[in-house]
């Protein structure tokens, strides 16, 4: 048994205490820092508990400055970097923290005061360090055109979710409608919690579904509880969870093991990266009490290539679990042991397919394999195998902790609970929400996207294996989806203007699909090209008579010939467009574009009142605008040179460029 | 496989019984797959050459050329594309003079490839170069990126 | 004695050895389905669709592979229904997207699954050029089916092997380990080729290459 005096130990203190207070102590006490323990060490949960209370709710300041991959690309890490070599003087402390979800509102700092107080700064740059460095040291609200919001703690001194706060003062509106529909149960830790602590994570309420698990619940009563709740994959497919689990549960296959799916291939869509570099501890924690249930000894976590900041995440998240004996030999003192390998992949759309991902293990190429056999009766190396997504497994520690009542407490009967989707196309406010199933559209494009009433034109959810649907206002549930001709995929939701082509979105989708087909079947590849060559020959004027109905057959003939899941769905962009905007294609018939979008049948114009400011002139890459001599219509554009790049018409601060295919213009938008 | 050469395999600690794995740290330690390196991984796990070159060619990751001095990815996501990226990658294709179905410029200075979402969809149109994120680019800031880049080196 | 199992096709019933696949059990009953990756020593693939059947699923009737399918008792299918023959006609169409075939017997099986109105018409150029621009690689002549890649595999060779995925895949030949300086000649994938497209051995035949 360790006892508590050896949790002063500084070894084993330095997992469990950030960088910055290690360092202090390190410089504090006059001691010979000991050499860290070389086993894992059984730590009691409270423990750790009450070293992520130290910094969750200490005396000082805390902030957190957003660092996922959003936050980085909008210049987060010198924003952190900055504050973090700042000279405190034990008033505050900056953490790197994952992303709140409100990803427009980038680089986002939020910091909480001693009076359980958290001010959330969005779009924050150089000019506005001043006033955070004020609020963190002194607290209260310096007005800003920074500071969003200001929200505190329900009950002070408990922060164990998004949903422990409420907003007491907004100052931008729209940040409170990106949050007010939202029901962050399984994303309530982004944000707020240090991805690389575990003690935070175990302080937030982290691990105690586990702990339930293995001490308290038995594997049945487990199973039950993910069937009674109705949990269904939310990876795309909606398969029920505890169906998976049982087939491998009741298999007389003593070697199980569970696969976690970070492949998240959708364009558009990262629920799975945001949940793995925000709280990758909640995942573990599901990944283990699914490997617990099915009986298996061996996890892997199949991530994608491109997601390199996840991995790292991932493999630091499992390191500092297996040192205090979360993961490994013995866990929590009990009888169940668990090894955790992540493979990472090398980028291949079709590898998040279930058997395709299996062939990848096994070291083939990924061809998906025909099924039955399921993978959860016979799959990695033939045993019986869960392969469950992120976010579904996100889920199984909420469940286990509150009920499945409480579960179905939100969504609707045949979907129940909440699900993660990302917003991201032409609205203001972009970024993943979490909302229950059955949400209407319309709550989601205009309140929490923001997007201007009628400037929608339709939404396309699911991704390259989803639809393009009419915007309107429905319920966003499984069934609703399938019955428009779409597929809820994984939760991308890409709300589309009237600039946008159908006919060339179909394009890029069936392009896409036919890039990343494994190429087994030949009505998959091959028809999938021909689907593409027929768009490309509409969407540049070049379309026969004739071609409609040749495009409506292949549609209709890949998914019934395809062996896999990628074949059957890769012409729904096709088929849905097909449906719903029928006079597009016509239009493109006659050569024209109605969204005024396709080069080859727009042309650029610069009308009166132009005010020869020629910065369309100096913008120019091709020298397509030329000075003529005259006293009016000076600046022209010339249609041979003229390369459609659009720089022209995002230069002119006078609205001087028209755009137009035919009768359709862009004054129309 | 030979006996000794199994017991060797079960001794490697499960992460690195996964060829993908292996595959992925030549790529990150050379930046490109060489073909000297299938042939010894083909002898140490005993799995035929052809199916590493199989494995090798059906990632969009892996690269069987060395790449260019500066690694450029632009992102062919949904919400990437539907904000210009097709714009950004033809000016950069013009820019570098890429030939027709060459990814790297011919003086070795840069590789552009395509992406398919990095998950930073908020930051629509994105080019990620040598693994850092631009966002929000527009075509006509294109050239300046380059410019940028070759007083790097 | 072989166990036996009774099936109903195009209304007939038919008694066939239990433990096989519809294609395999119509074979012995003379019955000949299109079938262009199938072949008796190789395990069932599935990738030329042109297999298909329908069977009778519940209420409705299903398009399903005839390779990959296993008999059954009571099992009622449906071989010639212009559903059938469409889908036949548009797999068949990609496949002649190769042409020219070496072995004639092959083309012209193929474009006789090709339905007449398409045959006839000739196609828009506009298309041939959309396709061009966009195939990745178009081998003429090899229609892509797998049949050397797997038989090369059976036999233990492992010379062969498909590079790429979607538009861009083709087939490479890869010499091993040094010492194995030619393949060895034994002609199994000529063999099988249903399209004669490897006509000496693989290494001559099959161009493309990972380095």
């Amino acid at each position: 048994m360790i006892g508590r005096s050896q949790l002063k130990c500084p070894a084993v203190h330095n997992y469990m205490v950030s960088k910055s207070a290690w360092e202090d102590k390190k410089k504090k006490a006059e001691f010979e820092p000991y050499k860290p323990l070389n086993f894992p060490v059984h730590i009691p949960l409270e423990s750790l508990a009450s070293e992520g209370k130290l910094t969750l709710y200490g005396s000082k300041s805390r902030i957190n400055v957003g660092t996922a991959a959003c936050g980085r690309a909008a210049g987060a890490l010198n924003i952190y970097n900055n504050l973090e070599q700042r000279d405190w003087n034990e008033k505050a402390q900056v953490f790197k923290t994952g992303c709140i979800g409100a990803c427009y509102a980038e680089p986002l700092v939020n910091i909480r005061t001693a009076d359980g107080k958290h001010y959330f700064y969005g779009r924050v740059d150089t000019n506005s360090m001043w006033r955070i460095i004020r609020t963190a040291e002194e607290g209260g609200t310096v007005s800003s055109p920074y500071l969003w919001a200001v929200a505190r703690e329900r009950q002070p001194d408990l922060l164990r979710s998004f949903e422990d706060l409420e907003l007491i003062k907004v100052y931008n509106p729209g940040f409170d409608e990106f949050f007010r529909p939202q029901v962050r149960r399984i994303s309530g830790r982004c944000g707020l919690v240090d991805p690389e602590n575990i003690a935070e994570y175990v302080a937030m309420g982290g691990y105690r579904a586990l702990q339930q698990a293995l001490f308290k619940l038995s594997k049945r009563q487990i199973i039950d509880m993910i069937g009674a709740s109705g949990l269904r994959g939310r990876g795309g497919a909606g398969f029920p969870t505890a169906d998976k689990v049982n087939m491998a549960y009741e298999s007389p296959d003593p070697v199980r093991y569970v696969i976690a799916n970070a492949d998240e291939g959708d364009p558009g869509a990262y629920m799975d990266r945001a949940l793995l570099e925000s709280d990758p501890h909640s995942v573990l924690e599901g990944l283990i009490i699914s490997a617990l249930v099915t009986g298996a000894s061996q996890a892997y976590i199949f991530v994608r290539h491109e997601y390199p900041l996840a991995v790292q995440v991932l493999n630091k998240a499992i390191n500092s679990a297996r040192k205090v004996r979360l993961v490994g030999d013995n866990i929590l003192g009990s009888s169940f042991s668990l090894n955790i390998t992540v493979v990472e992949s090398g980028g291949a759309f079709v590898c998040g397919e279930e058997t395709s991902m299996l062939q990848v293990m096994k070291g083939q190429r990924g061809e998906p394999q025909l099924r039955p056999p399921y993978p959860a009766s016979r799959g990695f190396r033939e045993h019986p195998t869960v392969i469950d997504n992120v976010e579904t497994l996100a889920n199984i520690p909420w469940i286990i902790l509150n009920g499945a009542d409480a579960f179905r407490a939100k969504g609707t009967e045949k979907s129940p609970g909440t699900k993660i989707f990302c917003l991201a196309g032409d609205i203001k406010r972009s970024g993943f929400i979490e909302v229950p199933l059955g949400t209407g559209t319309k709550v989601l494009v205009e309140g929490v996207g923001g997007a201007v009433k009628d400037s929608v034109k339709a939404l396309h959810i699911g991704g390259p294996s989803g639809g393009i649907v009419p915007y309107r206002d429905f319920p966003l549930d499984y069934e609703t989806v399938a019955s428009a001709g779409a597929i809820m995929g994984s939760g991308g939701l890409v709300p589309l203007s009237k600039k946008r082509c159908m006919v060339d979105m179909a394009r890029h989708m069936t392009n896409f699909m036919a890039s990343e087909s494994c190429g087994k079947c030949n009505i998959c590849r091959g028809g999938l090209l021909e689907l593409e060559a027929r768009l490309l020959a509409l969407t540049i004027g070049r379309g026969y008579p004739g071609i409609l109905d040749e495009i409506e057959e292949l549609s209709k003939c890949i998914p019934q010939i395809s062996l896999c899941g990628l074949g059957k769905t890769a012409a729904n962009p096709v088929t849905t467009t097909l449906t719903y905007f029928r006079d597009e294609y016509e239009a493109h018939l006659k050569g024209k574009c109605p969204a005024v979008s396709c080069k080859p049948l727009i042309d650029f114009e610069i009308i009166l009142p132009c005010k020869e400011c020629h910065a369309c002139y100096s913008v120019c890459p091709t020298g397509a605008v030329k000075m003529r001599a005259g006293k009016t219509d000076r600046l022209v554009v010339d249609p041979e040179l003229c390369i459609k790049c659009w720089a022209c018409y995002e230069t002119c601060p006078f609205d001087s460029i028209k755009i137009c295919s035919e009768e359709f213009s862009c004054k129309n938008w | 496989m030979s006996e000794k050469l199994e017991k060797k395999w079960e001794q490697l600690p499960e992460s690195d019984k996964q060829l993908i794995n292996t595959l992925n740290k030549i790529q990150e330690e050379l930046g490109y797959i060489p073909h000297y390196r299938l042939t010894e991984l083909a002898e140490q796990s005993e799995v035929p050459e052809s199916q590493l070159h199989g494995l090798v060619s059906f990632f969009n990751c892996f690269r069987s050329r060395p790449p260019g001095r500066h690694k450029l990815l632009v992102c062919y996501g949904t919400a990437c594309y539907a904000k210009g990226a097709p714009l950004i990658n033809d000016r950069l294709a013009d820019e570098l003079k890429l030939e027709d179905n060459a990814d790297t410029s011919t003086d070795g200075f840069a590789t552009v490839d395509h992406v398919y979402c990095v998950g930073a969809c908020s930051q629509a149109p994105l080019v990620v170069v040598d693994g850092q994120i631009n966002g929000k680019l527009k075509s006509y800031e294109v050239p300046i990126l380059l410019n940028k880049l070759r007083k790097k080196g | 004695m072989q166990e036996l199992v009774e099936i109903t096709v195009d209304g007939k019933n038919m008694a066939v050895s239990a433990d096989t696949t519809v294609l395999q059990a119509l074979r012995e009953h003379d019955i000949y389905l299109p079938a262009l990756c199938y072949h008796p020593h190789l395990e069932a693939y599935g990738s030329c669709g042109l297999c298909l059947v329908e069977i009778l699923n519940d209420d409705n009737w299903e398009t399903k592979h005839a390779c990959l399918l296993k008999v059954k008792d009571g099992l009622q299918i449906r071989t010639d229904t212009s559903e059938l023959r469409l889908l036949r006609s548009w797999a068949a169409k990609i496949f002649l997207r190769h042409r020219p075939f070496l072995n004639h017997k092959t083309e012209n099986f193929l474009l006789n699954l090709v339905q007449d109105e398409i045959k006839e018409k000739p196609e828009d150029e506009n298309l041939t050029k959309c396709i061009k621009d966009l195939s990745g690689y178009m081998t003429e002549g090899c229609i892509l089916c797998g049949l050397c890649v797997r038989m090369c595999s059976k036999i233990g060779k492992h010379h062969l092997t498909f590079l790429g995925k979607g538009k861009n895949l083709r087939i490479s030949f890869v010499r091993g380990k040094s010492g194995e300086t030619s393949c060895g000649n034994c002609r199994a994938c000529c063999h099988v080729c249903p399209a004669g497209f490897i006509t000496s051995n693989a290494e001559q035949a099959f161009s493309a290459k990972l380095y």
